[in-house]
């Protein structure tokens, strides 16, 4: 099998040679910028941090625009100039190999880019010591990247085999990545006649209303523009690949038949240059319809339309034919508005779907706190999917009568699949009686409550939280241990509702799940064992430190000492006793500065005894916060002793 | 050997080439002459597989050009339009050849570049119009293809560089097997390299015929004789053009030399001198033949 028919090192090679300038500046920009971005955050010199790739993505999602439209203009741009067709199409390389071989090469710069980028993180991550990482959340985040890169560039590969000149090529690029998505979206809208909001009963005059959201993914270019986040499913995944193979076998099938007399051209025939142009206003003109706006913002729009529309022919075919146009643009708004209307008054469409109990099969209950993951356990309990939305019917009835007075209620979360296994996340008020009554029900269906807690057990990091420090600790079983039998003593609503108030530490445990960084809150009493896996942890990490080369370090360093005046097991309630001595939350050190780093260099390997009284000395420069708790409070005190002494003393000569 | 037979090309509602039939024979110089906007850099991107034509057929060595990869290592193309990428030197676009053709002589190459005074290390961009046709002259030829493709050869060539060229080429004929096919508006720049001439009018091969049998056949004559003639004197001739002034006549005359000589000399002319007669010459009484005005052609 002869490869060079369908790919070209040398060409490659030689591809790559000829642009190396650009394509090395489209390497690094997003490597670049993105180990920038994360060099400046995580600061936080209290807390160790989870890097969540939410916050350092955005330079790869804006790349995502730019490079790989950049990448295909650079390694295909050439072959449809007419300074250069002759040039390369005259090589002894078929076409199916130049484009295969183009691909290859962009598809390699893009990797380049994203394990630069990912190589970046993982060093600066370890360069940070108070910013711990998932690695599966960056494999995956980089991987998505990829795919919506490869994606982005073979789609513009496409457009640049259909059209001759970079402003159209642009144009395509664009169609061909949001026209879709846009559109489906925009005729949802139409055809239920408002954003995707349903209401449980139509006569319903309490807002006992159900907003359903029904999740669409679509890609992820798209996605992030209209969500607004960087948020992706394994359905934008695949969409992305499904679309994107398809764009680049038939890139390879145009690219064979392609007429290179055709270059610097926007397209050879008059017909597809009124169509693509056409294809551009058809979303303004289903925007227009959806948005239902003023007549004079809706002129307005028709005017920037028309002008538009002479623009585009101008910078495409560099002459306005104005009688022409007229008559195609009105031909144009005609057909659009026309398939609208058909939209609107098609029977069938324009459904208020009304989402009741029947229509219900499970549910799951979502927690009340919106940052945390939805739960995925669902139930087809029919006595608790009844007792909800009859509950919300009785609002709605009841509400009228009395306007609201004398109703007790409350707002769940429910994520409700439908028969076809469609899911929508809505919110419902409830009666407060029967907000108890429904975790009755459900208490009692020992299969779902088995299935809640069994999430809680899956692998993650715990980060606990007391105050303003936080410990971030990876997969520790002692803590999964006490999170077990909280969870073993707890009843359901208590997972669900929980009242802070009541404990005095709070555990999450943060996972990578459905391609984002997730926790569960599981708050509880701080407990011996808990203290104990603390300390060992804080202990461990201190004992790496290396306290001179911290206090050369440029940024300067403090020491101060957390004391905790009682046993910790006399009293569970340890915030009052934690930072009240001298009546400052905190002591810092500076005259007995040198005492206190001697005790740590001596006592950095100390076991902590968690049944007895402990202080923890905290050690922070610019960067980074180390703990150390230690038994030895009598050794700090005398420490403590000599500090203030020396400062009253200070004091007082200062007075004098 | 390249066949082409029944070959269209249009760009738009532009025919461009209409039924072009042709026979390049291998080791020979092959030259398209021909207006501009005649067809021939389009011929040229056709049988380059640059462009693909409507219909017709373009067989090299019994093969179709069509996408094919191996048939294209035996074909090198200089076009009318030369590129280089930017910033690359003589080198570098030297590299680029040898990376793409198999039988790349990258010494032959430097020679050449030293013959021509061509300085390999300095960027192709910096070099002047003529320069640049050197170079991609140059890299052409050391690939050592088959079938070699200039278009407007000489282009912004001085004469003296252009002679090399020519010896340049030549040589490379000598050195192996190799067929060239040349193109250029001006016929006097083919017509001392050239073993065919073609002349490509309106899409197609107007008039075609080798260099050496046109020389050898066609004369021009003075002549005057005793008694009064006229352009019926010589009806028993092949005679393609008549011109009298006072008793001197100026014949254009086509068939052997030695027989035509003869038969003159029978008249007892007074004067009877053979003129020499350039190319292009010879093209205008052939056109006049075919019932084309020369300057319609060109």
């Amino acid at each position: 099998m002869n490869l060079t028919k369908y790919f070209n090192f040398n060409y490659l090679k030689e591809n790559i040679k000829k642009s190396k300038g650009v394509l090395l500046l489209l390497i690094l920009v997003v490597p670049f910028f993105t180990i920038l971005t994360l060099a400046l955050m995580y600061n936080n010199k209290n807390n160790i941090e989870l890097l969540n790739m939410k916050n350092i993505i955005f330079v790869n999602l804006i790349g995502m625009y730019i490079i790989p439209i950049g990448l295909s203009f650079s390694l295909f741009g050439y072959v449809y100039k007419k300074s250069s067709v002759d040039f390369i199409n005259s090589m002894p390389i078929n076409r199916k190999s130049i484009f295969i071989t183009n691909s290859i090469a962009g598809i390699l710069i893009i990797t380049i880019i994203q394990l630069l980028t990912m190589l970046g993180i993982f060093v600066i991550s370890m360069a940070k010591t108070n910013l711990e990482i998932i690695p599966l959340s960056i494999i995956d985040s980089f991987f998505m990247m990829w795919i919506a890169y490869v994606f982005v560039f073979f789609i513009t590969n496409l457009a640049m085999t259909l059209s001759g000149t970079n402003f159209t090529q642009i144009v395509l690029t664009i169609l061909f990545v949001f026209l879709i998505p846009f559109v489906t979206q925009m005729s949802i809208a139409i055809f239920n006649d408002s954003y995707v909001e349903e209401r449980l009963n139509s006569n319903s005059t309490y807002d006992s209303v159900i907003a359903v959201n029904e999740e669409k993914h679509y890609v992820l270019p798209y996605d992030v523009i209209s969500k607004g986040s960087y948020e992706y499913s394994n359905i934008t995944l695949v969409k992305m690949v499904i679309i994107g193979i398809i764009a680049f076998l038939l890139g390879i099938y145009l690219f064979q038949k392609r007429k290179m007399e055709n270059i610097d051209e926007s397209f050879a025939n008059e017909k597809i240059h009124l169509v693509v142009k056409s294809l551009t206003i058809f979303p303004a003109i289903l925007l227009l319809n959806v948005i239902d706006a003023e007549s004079t913002f809706n002129i307005l729009a028709v005017g920037i339309i028309i002008v538009y529309y002479f623009v585009y022919d101008y910078i495409v075919r560099k002459k306005i034919k104005f009688i022409k146009s007229i008559f195609a643009l009105l031909f144009i708004l005609i057909i659009s508005q026309g398939i609208v209307f058909g939209m609107k008054n098609f029977p069938g469409t324009n459904i208020r779907e009304k989402l009741n109990k029947e229509n219900i099969k499970e549910i799951s209950i979502d927690y009340e706190n919106t940052d945390r993951e939805s739960s995925n356990v669902y139930t087809n309990n029919e006595e608790a999917i009844n007792l909800i939305f009859d509950s919300a019917e009785k609002i709605n009835e009841e509400w009228p009568k009395t306007q609201g007075e004398n109703i007790s209620s409350t707002v769940i979360s429910l994520n409700g699949k439908d028969k076809y296994g469609k899911i929508y996340d809505f919110h419902i008020s409830i009666m407060q009686d029967d907000f108890y009554k429904l975790f009755d029900i459900l208490e009692k269906d020992e299969d779902y409550v088995d299935r809640v807690k069994k999430e809680y057990m899956s692998n993650g990091y715990i980060s606990i939280g007391r105050n303003n420090i936080t410990h971030l600790i990876n997969d520790s079983e002692k803590i999964q241990e006490e999170i077990n039998k909280e969870l073993e003593k707890r009843k359901l609503i208590e997972i669900f509702y929980i009242n802070s108030e009541n404990y005095n530490l709070s555990i999450d445990k943060y996972y990578y799940k459905n391609h984002k960084l997730t926790y569960k809150r599981m708050p509880v009493n701080i407990n011996e064992n808990i203290l104990k896996e603390i300390a060992d942890f804080e202990n461990e990490r201190t004992s790496q430190i290396d306290l001179e080369k911290l206090e050369n370090s440029g940024y300067g360093i403090s020491y101060s000492i957390y004391i905790d005046k009682d046993n910790l097991t006399a009293s569970n309630d340890l915030e009052e006793y934690y930072f009240d001595y001298y009546n400052n939350s905190e002591y810092y050190f500076g005259i007995a500065q040198n005492d206190i780093k001697k005790f740590i260099e001596e006592n950095k390997n100390e076991k902590l005894d968690s049944s007895k009284q402990y202080y923890i000395i905290c050690v922070s420069n610019y960067e980074n916060t180390y703990y150390l708790f230690s038994n030895k409070t009598k050794e700090l005190n005398q420490i403590l002793e000599k500090e203030i002494k020396q400062k009253d003393e200070e004091e007082k000569m200062f007075i004098n | 050997m390249i066949k082409i037979s029944n070959l269209n090309k249009s760009y738009g509602n532009k025919k461009v080439l209409e039924n072009l039939n042709c026979t390049i024979n291998t080791n020979s110089i092959y030259g398209f002459v021909g207006a501009n906007g005649a067809g021939k850099s389009t011929l040229l991107r056709l049988i380059n597989d640059v462009f693909k034509p409507d219909s017709g057929n373009i067989e090299i060595d019994g093969k179709t050009i069509l996408d094919n990869q191996e048939l294209k290592q035996k074909l090198v193309f200089v076009p009318d339009d030369l590129y280089f990428f930017p910033n690359y030197t003589l080198k570098d676009m030297a590299n680029f050849y040898n990376s793409m053709y198999k039988n790349f002589d990258m010494e032959y190459l430097k020679k050449l570049a030293e013959i021509l005074k061509l300085d390999i290390n300095t960027k192709v961009q910096n070099f002047s119009k003529g320069m640049k046709r050197q170079c991609a002259l140059i890299c052409a030829i050391s690939t050592n293809a088959d079938y070699m493709f200039f278009d407007e050869t000489f282009d912004g060539v001085d004469p003296v560089i252009r002679g090399l060229l020519k010896k340049i080429i030549a040589k490379q004929m000598e050195k192996k097997e190799t067929t060239i096919v040349m193109t250029s508006h001006n016929l006097r720049e083919l017509e001392d390299i050239c073993d065919n001439l073609a002349l490509i009018y309106k899409g197609g091969v107007l008039f075609e015929s080798e260099v050496n049998n046109l020389k050898t056949n066609m004369f021009k004559v003075q002549i005057s004789l005793k008694e009064e003639f006229d352009k019926d004197t010589f009806k028993e001739y092949n005679l393609l053009n008549f011109k009298k002034v006072g008793s001197v006549a100026t014949l254009i005359l086509k068939g052997e030399k030695e027989k035509v000589k003869e038969k003159l000399e029978n008249l007892n002319p007074i004067i009877l001198d053979f003129l020499p007669i350039t190319l292009e010459e010879m093209f205008i009484y052939e056109m006049e033949v075919l019932g084309y005005e020369f300057n319609q052609v060109f």
